[in-house]
C-alpha cells in the first residue's frame, strides 16, 4: 500500500478508537448514573412504605381498641345474665336460656 | 438525570468534592502536563518518530497538539467539579482523547515506518483511558438538598 492509504488507514483507526472511547465513557456513566437514580427511586419507595406501615400500625390499634372495648361489654353483659339467673333461681322462677351472642367465657 | 451543582458548593475547594470527580481531575492534570510539554516544543526526536501519524504525515506540529491537549483537560478540570451526571462530559472528552492518542502512537510502529517504542506511550494512554472508564463507573452518591458532606 503507498503512504497516502496508509495515512489514511491510520486517521480512521484514530478517529474510530477516539469515538469508541468517547461513547464507551458515556455509555458507562450513564449505567452508573442510571443506579443510582435507581437506588434513591427505592428509597423514596422504602419511605411510602414505611408511611404506610405506620398509618396501618394506627389502624390495627384502634381496632384492637374496638375489640376491646365490645368484649368488656360482652364481659359485663355476661356477667349481668349470671346474676339475673341466679337471682331468678333463689326465687325459683324460670331461667331462660341465654342468648348466642352471649355466651362467651 | 442531570444533577445540578451550585457554583458556590462546586468551588468550595480548590480541587473537586466527589470521588469520581477527583480522579478525572487528576488524570486531567497528568495528561494537561504532556499537553504544557508539547505546547513548549520540549519533546524529543523520539517522541515525534513516534507520533510521526501527526508529524509526518499529516504535518500537524506538536505545539498544536499541545493547545488541542491542553483544552480537552481545561474542559475536562472545569466538568470534574460538576457532579455525578455532569461529570460524564469531562470523562467522555478525556477518555476519547487518550483512546485516540494511543492510536496515534500504535499506527506508527503497525502501518508506518515507525519506532517500536512507540507502543510504550500507546499502552500508558490505553492504561490512562481505561483507568478512566473503569473511573467513570463509579457510582456517586446522590447528594439530598441540605444535607452537607
Amino acid at each position: 500500500m503507498n503512504g497516502a492509504l496508509l495515512t489514511l488507514v491510520g486517521v480512521i483507526i484514530v478517529a474510530a478508537s477516539g469515538l469508541a472511547g468517547t461513547v464507551a465513557a458515556s455509555v458507562i456513566s450513564k449505567r452508573a448514573t442510571d443506579r443510582v437514580q435507581n437506588t434513591e427511586d427505592k428509597k423514596v419507595d422504602l419511605s411510602v412504605l414505611q408511611a404506610s406501615i405506620v398509618d396501618l400500625t394506627g389502624r390495627l390499634g384502634r381496632v384492637e381498641n374496638d375489640l376491646e372495648h365490645e368484649r368488656s361489654q360482652r364481659k359485663l353483659s355476661n356477667a349481668y345474665a349470671r346474676t339475673l339467673a341466679q337471682v331468678l333461681r333463689e326465687h325459683q322462677m324460670e331461667v331462660p336460656a341465654p342468648p348466642p351472642e352471649l355466651d362467651l367465657p | 438525570m442531570i444533577q445540578a451543582t451550585p457554583m458556590r458548593k462546586a468551588f468550595r475547594r480548590p480541587w473537586p468534592s466527589t470521588r469520581r470527580g477527583f480522579k478525572l481531575w487528576l488524570l486531567a492534570i497528568i495528561v494537561g502536563m504532556k499537553g504544557v510539554g508539547y505546547l513548549r516544543g520540549a519533546t524529543s526526536t523520539s517522541t515525534e518518530l513516534a507520533l510521526q501519524l501527526l508529524t509526518e504525515r499529516l504535518h500537524v506540529p506538536l505545539q498544536a497538539c499541545g493547545v488541542l491537549i491542553l483544552a480537552i483537560c481545561g474542559f475536562a478540570m472545569f466538568c470534574s467539579y460538576c457532579h455525578h451526571g455532569r461529570d460524564r462530559y469531562g470523562y467522555m472528552a478525556l477518555t476519547g482523547f487518550c483512546f485516540s492518542w494511543s492510536s496515534c502512537f500504535m499506527v506508527a510502529p503497525l502501518f508506518l515506518d515507525g519506532p517500536g517504542y512507540a507502543l510504550q506511550g500507546a499502552l500508558s494512554y490505553l492504561l490512562i483511558g481505561l483507568f478512566l472508564l473503569f473511573s467513570a463507573a463509579d457510582p456517586e452518591p446522590v447528594q439530598r438538598a441540605g444535607v452537607a458532606r
